[in-house]
C-alpha cells in the first residue's frame, strides 16, 4: 500500500533490493549478537547472584574486571567490522 | 568556589563567555530552518563525532560515575559500560538507515514510511515527553552542583543555568550548538585524562597500574563507614590522616571486608541488573537529541564515521573514569568517609571529582573541572532543547498547524518553543529538586528504550511493519514504561503481581515489541515499505 504523501521516499535511481537488505540485516544481527553476548554476560556475572563467578581470580584480578574491559574491546572491534562492511558494500 | 576561589571562578566564567560567543558566532550561519534544525547537513563527521560525545556525556557521566566508583568500587562502573554499549547498538542497527530515511526529526522516519498526522503528532509528543524529562535532571543536577561549588542559593543556580541554556539555543541553533558541543566534548575528555595523569604522577609514582593494585587492598568507603568506630589509626607526625593512612588502617583491622575491585557488592540482583543494562543498551536508540545529530552530516557513511569517533572517545573516557574513580577513593578517603558519616552520600558522589581536582592542582584544576561539569550539563541540555524545538516547529507547526508558513515564521516558532520548554523544565526542576537525579535519568532511558527504539529499528528493517503496529508500540511502550517508572517513584513493590524494578525496560521493551509485531501481523498498512527501505539502505 502506498501513501500519497510519502511517494517520494526513495530518490530517483534507488531501487528496492530485498536480497541486499536481508544480507545487511544478517550482518547487523551477527555483529550485535557478538556484542550482546559479551555485554550481557559481563553484566550478569557482576550481580550479587552470580558474584562467585565474577570474583574468580585471574592473574590477581577478578574476572568481572576483565569482562568489563572486554566489552570495550569487543565494542571497538564490532565498530570497525561494521565500517569495513560498508566499504565492502 | 566563588569569590573564595577567584582563579577557579574566573576560569568558569571565561568558559561560559566562550560558550555564549560561539553560539552568537553560529547565528551568522543560521538563516533558514534547515540551518537551525540540523546546520544545513553540512557538519563534518569528525566534528559531529566530537559533538555527539559532548552531547552524550552529561554531568552524570562526568561527575556521577567517577564519584560513585570512589564510594562503592567497581560495581558502579557498570552504568558507564552501559552508556558505552548503547552506541554500538546505535551504530550497527540505526545510524546509517536513520540518516538515509529522515531529514530533521524522528517523526520524519515514521512519516516518511507511513504518512499521516497522527504519527507525526504522537512522535512529537513522545519526543517532548522524553526531552523534557531528560532536561529536568540536567537542571536539577546543575543546580545542586553549583549550589555546592559556588555557595549560591539553589533557586539562583537553576535560573542562571536555564537562562544560559535558552540563550544558547535562541542565539545559535544547531551550528553554534555543534561547535559548542564539540569543544565541550574535548574539555570533558581532557579534564578526565588530566585528573588521571596528575593522580598517577603525584600519588602513584607515575604508574597507572599502581592505582589498580592499591585499589585491591582498599575497602570502599561505603563498606568502611560501618566499622569506623573500631578502626585504630596509627598516629602521624602531622597529626592528621595522610591519604592512605586511614585506608590502610581499615584494611589492617578488617581483612575480611571486600576491596574496591570485588564485584557483586553494590550491584542489584540479576533481574534489576538485566533491566538496567537493557534500558541503557536500547535507550540511546530512542533519545531524540542524540538521533538528530545524525541528520547534521551529508550521508549515511558520514553518520557512521561520526559515531565511530564518539565510540572511541567514550571507550577512552569511561576506562579513564574507572582509574580516576579508584584514585579518588584512595586520595580522598578520609574526606569521603567523613561525608558518609555525616549522611551526605549525594554530596560525596557529586563533589568527589571537583575535590580531587582541588587536591591535585589547586584552583586551576578545580576551575577546569567546574568548566567541564558546566560543559557536560550545557551541551546535553542544549542538544535536548534543539531536538524538541525542531520537533515542535517542523512536525507540528509546519507539518500540521501551518503548512504554508514561511521559513522565518517557523524559525520564530522554534525559538519561542525553546523559551517555553526551558520555562517548563525550570518549573519542573524547582518542583523536583529533591528527586534523585540518577532515577530521573534512568527513567528517560527506560522510556526511550520502550518507545522510539523498537519502533525505529523495526521501521528501517522490517517490511511487514504497519502504521497501526507503530502506533500500538509507541502507546503501549509509553504507558507501560511510565506506569512502572512512577510505581518505582511511589515505592510500589508490585503491580498486579509483577515486581517493580529499578528500570522499566525489562517490561516496556517486550511489551512494545509484542504490540508492534502482533498488531502488524493483524493489519495491512505497511506504508510505502519498498521505496522507504530502498532509501534507508542505499549506499
Amino acid at each position: 500500500m502506498t501513501n500519497p504523501s510519502t511517494k517520494d521516499a526513495a530518490p530517483p535511481g534507488v531501487v528496492y533490493d530485498e536480497a541486499a537488505i536481508k544480507r545487511k540485516l544478517g550482518a547487523a544481527i551477527g555483529l550485535l549478537a557478538i556484542f550482546c553476548v559479551t555485554y550481557f554476560t559481563a553484566a550478569v556475572i557482576a550481580t550479587r547472584d552470580f558474584r562467585a563467578i565474577g570474583q574468580i581470580d585471574i592473574l590477581g584480578m577478578p574476572l568481572a574486571l576483565y569482562a568489563g574491559l572486554l566489552v570495550f574491546i569487543v565494542g571497538l572491534v564490532v565498530t570497525r567490522m561494521c565500517l569495513n562492511q560498508d566499504k565492502g558494500d | 568556589m566563588g569569590f573564595e576561589n577567584p582563579i577557579a571562578f574566573t576560569i568558569l566564567v571565561v568558559s561560559l563567555i566562550a560558550v555564549v560567543y560561539v553560539s552568537w558566532w553560529g547565528k551568522k550561519h543560521t538563516s533558514t530552518t534547515t540551518d537551525f534544525y540540523v546546520a544545513g547537513g553540512k557538519i563534518s563527521p569528525r566534528l559531529n563525532g566530537w559533538a555527539m560525545f559532548g552531547d552524550y556525556c552529561s554531568a552524570a557521566s562526568f561527575l556521577g560515575v567517577a564519584g560513585a566508583i570512589a564510594l562503592t568500587g567497581i560495581d558502579s562502573w557498570w552504568v558507564a559500560i552501559g552508556f558505552f554499549g548503547a552506541w554500538i547498538f546505535v551504530l550497527v542497527a540505526l545510524a546509517g538507515p536513520l540518516k538515509s530515511s529522515g531529514k530533521f526529526t524522528v517523526a520524519d522516519v515514521l512519516v516518511g514510511r507511513f504518512g499521516g498526522r497522527s504519527l507525526k503528532f504522537l512522535a512529537m509528543f513522545t519526543t517532548v515527553v522524553i526531552g523534557t524529562l531528560y532536561l529536568v535532571p540536567q537542571i536539577v543536577g546543575a543546580g545542586h552542583l553549583f549550589q555546592l561549588l559556588l555557595g549560591w542559593d539553589y533557586m539562583v543556580t537553576v535560573f542562571v543555568s536555564a537562562f544560559i541554556m535558552g540563550l544558547m539555543v535562541i542565539l545559535g541553533g544547531m551550528m553554534g550548538t555543534t561547535y559548542n558541543q564539540a569543544i565541550q566534548g574535548v574539555i570533558l575528555l581532557v579534564a578526565m585524562l588530566l585528573l588521571f595523569v596528575l593522580a598517577a604522577l603525584i600519588y602513584f609514582g607515575g604508574n597507572p597500574f599502581a592505582i589498580i593494585s592499591q585499589a585491591m587492598t582498599t575497602v570502599p568507603p561505603t563498606q568502611a563507614v560501618g566499622v569506623m568506630a573500631q578502626v585504630v589509626v596509627p598516629p602521624t607526625p602531622e597529626g592528621a590522616y595522610g591519604p592512605f593512612v586511614l585506608a590502610e588502617a581499615v584494611r589492617a583491622g578488617f581483612a575480611n571486608l571486600p576491596h574496591a575491585l570485588t564485584p557483586g557488592i553494590a550491584t542489584p540482583d540479576v533481574w534489576n541488573q538485566v533491566s538496567l543494562v537493557l534500558g541503557l543498551l536500547l535507550g540511546v536508540a530512542g533519545l531524540p537529541h542524540i538521533l538528530i545529530r545524525f541528520y547534521t552530516v551529508k550521508d549515511a557513511k558520514d553518520a557512521k564515521k561520526g559515531a565511530e569517533i564518539t565510540i572511541i572517545g567514550l571507550a577512552v573516557f569511561y576506562i579513564a573514569v574507572l582509574f580516576v574513580g579508584f584514585a579518588t577513593m584512595m586520595i580522598l578517603y578520609p574526606a569521603l568517609i567523613e561525608m558518609l558519616q555525616a549522611g551526605q552520600r549525594g554530596r560525596a558522589t557529586n563533589m568527589a571529582i571537583p575535590l580531587l581536582g582541588m587536591e591535585l592542582g589547586g584552583e586551576v584544576v578545580l576551575g577546569i573541572i567546574a568548566a567541564g561539569a558546566m560543559a557536560a550539563m550545557l551541551s546535553t541540555s542544549v542538544g535536548l532543547l534543539i531536538s524538541m524545538t525542531t520537533s515542535l516547529s517542523h512536525d507540528v507547526y509546519a507539518g500540521v498547524l501551518r503548512p504554508n508558513s514561511t521559513d522565518r515564521e517557523r524559525l520564530v516558532f522554534a525559538k519561542l518553543g525553546a523559551v517555553v520548554l526551558t520555562v517548563i523544565a525550570l518549573l519542573a526542576s524547582i518542583w523536583l529538586k529533591d528527586q534523585n537525579v540518577a532515577i530521573l535519568v534512568a527513567m528517560c532511558f527506560g522510556i526511550a528504550a520502550s518507545t522510539f527504539a523498537p519502533v525505529l529499528i523495526l521501521s528501517v528493517w522490517w517490511k511487514g511493519l504497519t502504521k497501526e503496529g507503530v502506533i500500538a508500540g509507541l502507546v503501549v511502550g509509553l504507558i507501560v514504561s511510565l506506569v512502572f517508572t512512577f510505581a518505582r517513584f511511589s515505592d510500589v513493590p508490585e503491580i498486579m503481581g509483577i515486581r517493580v524494578l529499578g528500570n522499566p525496560a525489562l517490561y516496556g521493551v517486550p511489551a512494545a515489541l509484542l504490540s508492534i509485531i502482533l498488531v502488524s501481523l493483524l493489519t495491512k498498512n505497511t506504508g510505502n515499505a519498498r521505496e522507504f527501505l530502498a532509501a534507508a539502505h542505499r549506499n
